[in-house]
């Protein structure tokens, strides 16, 4: 059991894993047959988590500037490979990768290294205390956003080639003709953080100011984190969503302002 | 004095159908392409307002499609497909002046007052001829139609025909694909036939 400053034992993990049994329950009432994909995914949520703390613990031990920029390298190899994955039909080749991949390493990469040098001033500067957990927090809101805005303008342009071929034939330039449905897909993929930061607080606490406050540190702090963490989130979202959504669409078209959708890839089986 | 109408012409076109095709009509001329569906007849059309990546040229006059901005040889070589798109909610939306067309709109057997109208209400036939008029009220000296009369009675396409062969005097070239041989035979000054990967004049008849 844990009193102030948690900590807990994996008796304790044990008996939170017990609730897994609703999740069992259910699929076997329903035949869901979630059963087996729940218990694989429930191992690998605990392999994966015990190998991080491993890792991390080894980074945040040697504080090494070479692996803490290779494990930066990693999470965000992994952050566009993941965003690929998520988009139904993605630029062809290697731009399917690289469109989302550099934009989520651009706004990543600025806004940790804006934290870094402004607000948090660890000794070194690159900390992999500090510049780990943010990257972390900042990619899990990114990859969503940058998924959403390139899948919705792909959706878009493939949906409403004929609108939009229309225009072009009678001499309106691409950009025009893209407007809206650049537009759209530019909400979508901001509306969920725009969404987070109206009920943060109000309907949720935040996982990570909760995880502070479980292990003892006041609200106030918790909060000043909290807010710093989800003002960065926003940012970075806001910077990644420009770029992917504008390269993507400059993909969509050549130097003859015609709408390319041989460039995307075929529809995922 | 204002200059002639140019002349349009492509050479040595390569589409994902085939090729090389090669076309010239003179300024006022309508040139009717034949063919059997899924030959390219539409793919040559998008090729020559630039629409789709091709080899080859196209000229109008002395203005070469490469070198010409693209929305610029877009608004002088207009494609109208036979199933045009409209992106805005009302007819009027469409088109810089819809006020002015009264007199296209009437020749075409519309309602005049349709400007208010929401696209949705529209049927195919007219949305087929409001697609031509959206076209034409450009003033381009270039107009490619994909089947302009495919969704029309025959009663609207004999007046949507002599609405577009009137086009021709103010020197507006036409180059129409159509799959009605007799229609060929009424509007074409030059008949044209695309198969076995080339452009053949048609035999006479």
């Amino acid at each position: 059991m844990a009193e102030n400053g948690m900590h807990l034992t994996y008796v304790d993990i044990g008996l939170a894993a017990l609730l897994l049994l609703v999740h069992a329950g259910l699929s076997i009432r329903f035949q869901l047959k979630l059963a087996r994909p729940l218990a694989i995914a429930a191992v690998r949520m605990v392999v994966q988590l015990s190998l991080l703390a491993v890792v991390l613990q080894w980074l945040f031990d040697t504080e090494s500037a070479l692996a803490t920029a290779l494990t930066v390298l990693v999470m965000l190899g992994f952050a566009a490979w993941e965003t690929w994955r998520r988009i139904s039909r993605p630029l062809a080749g290697r731009a399917g990768y690289l469109v989302p991949g550099g934009a989520i390493a651009v706004a990543g990469l600025t806004t940790l290294g804006y934290a870094l040098l402004t607000q948090l001033s660890p000794k070194p500067w690159y900390a992999p205390r500090y510049a780990v957990p943010i990257l972390g927090m900042i990619l899990g809101s990114v990859m969503n956003a940058v998924a959403l805005g390139i899948d919705n303008l792909t959706q878009n342009a493939l949906r409403e080639r004929v609108n939009i071929e229309a225009q072009l034939v009678l001499g309106r330039r691409f950009e025009d003709a893209m407007r809206t449905h650049l537009q759209r897909a530019m909400r979508t993929a901001l509306l969920p953080t725009l969404n987070l930061m109206a009920a943060t607080g109000l309907v949720m606490i935040p996982g990570m100011m909760t995880g502070q406050i479980l292990t003892g540190q006041s609200p106030q702090e918790a909060i000043k984190y909290q807010m710093m963490i989800i003002l960065l989130v926003a940012g970075a979202t806001a910077l990644a969503v420009f770029l992917a959504v504008m390269g993507t669409l400059r993909l969509l078209t050549d130097d003859r302002e015609r709408l390319r959708l041989d460039r995307l890839a075929g529809e995922r089986k | 004095m204002t200059a002639p109408p140019p002349a349009f012409r492509c050479a040595g076109i390569y589409t994902a159908a085939g090729g090389p095709f090669d076309l010239a009509a003179a300024p006022g001329q309508c040139l009717t392409i034949m063919g059997p569906s899924g030959v390219g007849k539409s793919l040559l059309l998008r090729a020559l307002a630039d629409l789709d990546p091709h080899r080859g040229d196209v000229f109008l006059g002395a203005q070469q499609q490469s070198l010409v901005a693209p929305h610029r040889w877009r608004q002088q070589v207009v494609y109208v497909p036979a199933a045009a798109g409209w992106w805005a909610e009302t007819v009027a939306e469409h088109f810089s002046d819809f006020k002015v067309l009264a007199d296209d709109l009437h020749a075409l057997g519309l309602p005049v007052d349709c400007g208010t109208w929401p696209v949705a209400r529209l049927s195919s036939g007219e949305r087929q001829r409001l697609s031509l008029v959206r076209a034409v009220a450009l003033g381009s000296p270039v107009l490619l139609l994909d089947e302009p009369t495919s969704n029309l009675d025959a009663e609207s396409a004999l007046a949507t025909e002599a609405w577009l062969l009137a086009r021709r005097q103010a020197g507006v070239t036409l180059i129409w694909v159509t799959h009605d041989a007799a229609q060929a035979l009424r509007v074409a000054d030059v008949r044209l036939v695309l198969e076995h990967g080339g452009l053949h004049e048609a035999a006479h008849g």
